[in-house]
């Protein structure tokens, strides 16, 4: 479903992968670590087309980054679900309205984004949070919000970068579970992470970025 | 796309951008005010020029001892020159008229023959009163044989000219600069709106906005601060009309065109400036909002 086939990234000289090769299953639990600034968060943004390889290419689902049009990547977009480790709440709108955005900006009817959105929040235990503020509610809460927001267009895909990062220990098992009950249904769940406690808490592959490339952990 | 929700993210724009949205609006508003009140001028001056030029008078004198006839073929052939639109027929009788209708005095007082020539007077069509056209047309008639001589105030038609142009030029420089001034001021609080909302546009960007989705409401937003501006412009222009233009309009013989087609068009006219400067300013500062988080690791 993901496949990194000679890709060669650089940023002017610095170079972050080099002829990495890398393939990636439907529904695999995969957990990326390396080194603060050894390129996770750029993992990542291949897979969602925020950047582009410099040479190879990276094929996810039937786009390929070497052929995409610019103006096909939002529709890539949408059968991925991206939390990051800052959240990423707009802080002007409540919690159901931050979750509802993302089917907003897919045209969505409004009486199909209430259900969903209301599915998508009970799913990480947020039902009764619809109309508070981010403001309002703790790091751990924000993560769930943002993890709603991420699940609620049905994702096959659901990135996390260091989602558990500014999380006490409870807060990151609830959130480890939300990922579990997800890949449970069949979504791909890849995490980038350093907090290698959660490798113990859910086992799964484990991919290392190191020297430029991709080394499965066994 | 969803259009409620899209206009539902324009109008949001202007309060969480409060301030520059009031400035821009009533800069706006000004600027287009001065632009209405050029064109009232513009076509005012154009208006008196044109009359000044129907009253250009352009005499065809006609040689001595011709016959009834050769006068009749004269005027078939000066009706014929194009730019002509008709001649009238001044015998040296009616001439003699004429003259003692403005002088007071007869020839026949001081000389035993009628010295007065028998003329035409050419009315010219409105398209080739200039000093280019009237001259044409003299050289043409002069090439007729009956003809002695083509008289025209040619010195008054340069002078009319020249200031007609030139007052065009200065008009049109003042609307571009009044034109671009607002294009600019509303290009900038698009700007500036932009990267207050670079975080929502990031977001968007990840869950799957569209391009034009993301663009829409920066277009509709500079769309709603040029046509605020225009109906602002329009209003002050109107009590200004009203109030102070109206009563002394008559005196001053002019034909001032304040309606509600001129109204319109100044509304028109915000939108489009407003459309404009937010169409270049979402091309340009889009990418550059976004382009400051794209080299993180």
């Amino acid at each position: 479903m993901i496949e990194f086939h000679n890709v060669r990234l650089s940023f002017g000289e610095q170079l972050v992968l080099d002829r990495a090769n890398l393939m990636i299953s439907e529904g695999e639990f995969v957990y990326v670590i390396g080194d603060t600034g050894i390129g996770k968060s750029t993992f990542l943004r291949l897979i969602y087309m925020d950047i582009m390889p410099t040479f190879g290419h990276v094929r996810v689902g039937g786009y390929d980054s070497s052929t995409v049009r610019r103006h096909h990547v939002p529709y890539l977009r949408r059968s991925i679900g991206v939390v990051f480790q800052d959240y990423r709440l707009l802080e002007d709108r409540s919690v159901a309205e931050n979750v509802a955005f993302a089917l907003h900006v897919t045209g969505a009817k409004r009486q199909m984004i209430a259900s969903r959105v209301h599915k998508a929040l009970s799913e990480v235990g947020l039902s009764s949070k619809e109309h508070a503020m981010p403001a309002d509610l703790s790091g751990g809460e924000k993560q769930r919000v943002a993890i709603a927001r991420a699940l609620v267009n049905d994702p096959v895909i659901l990135l996390a970068d260091e989602p558990t990062g500014n999380l006490d220990p409870n807060s990151s098992r609830d959130i480890l579970a939300i990922f579990e009950k997800v890949n449970k249904r069949g979504t791909a769940c890849i995490i980038a992470t350093h907090d290698y406690s959660l490798l113990v808490q859910r086992p799964g592959r484990v991919i290392k970025i190191q020297n430029r490339n991709f080394y499965d952990v066994v | 796309m969803s259009f409620t929700y899209t206009f539902k993210e324009s109008l949001a724009g202007f309060k969480r951008n409060r301030a520059a949205t009031v400035i821009t609006i009533f800069t706006v508003s000004i600027a287009l005010l001065l632009l209405g009140v050029f064109t009232i001028i513009t076509i005012n001056f154009g208006q008196v020029v044109d009359q000044i030029r129907g009253r250009m008078d352009v005499e065809v004198f006609l040689k001595e001892g011709l016959t009834l006839d050769q006068h009749r073929q004269t005027g078939l052939q000066l009706k014929a020159i194009r730019g002509v639109e008709d001649a009238t027929y001044i015998s040296k009788e009616k001439a003699a008229e004429i003259f003692h209708k403005e002088f007071g005095e007869n020839y026949g007082d001081m000389l035993d023959v009628n010295p007065l020539p028998a003329s035409f007077q050419l009315k010219i069509h409105e398209g080739y009163i200039n000093a280019d056209s009237i001259a044409a047309i003299q050289k043409k008639a002069l090439r007729i044989k009956t003809v002695d001589d083509v008289v025209y105030r040619k010195a008054l038609l340069a002078l009319i000219d020249r200031r007609a142009q030139a007052f065009s030029y200065a008009t049109l420089f003042i609307g571009i600069v009044l034109g671009l001034s607002a294009i600019i001021l509303v290009a900038n609080t698009i700007r500036l709106t932009i990267y207050a909302k670079r975080e929502i546009i990031r977001t968007m960007k990840l869950v799957g906005a569209t391009s034009m989705f993301i663009r829409m409401p920066f277009v509709i937003e500079g769309l709603l601060h040029g046509l605020a501006g225009g109906i602002i412009a329009s209003a002050l222009l109107g009590v200004s009309y009203a109030f102070f233009i109206a009563p002394i309009s008559e005196d001053l013989l002019l034909n001032i065109p304040v309606n509600f087609s001129f109204y319109l068009f100044l509304v028109g006219l915000g939108a489009l400036l407003g459309l404009i400067g937010s169409v270049l300013s979402i091309g340009r500062f889009l990418r550059e909002a976004l382009v400051t988080h794209a080299y993180r690791i």
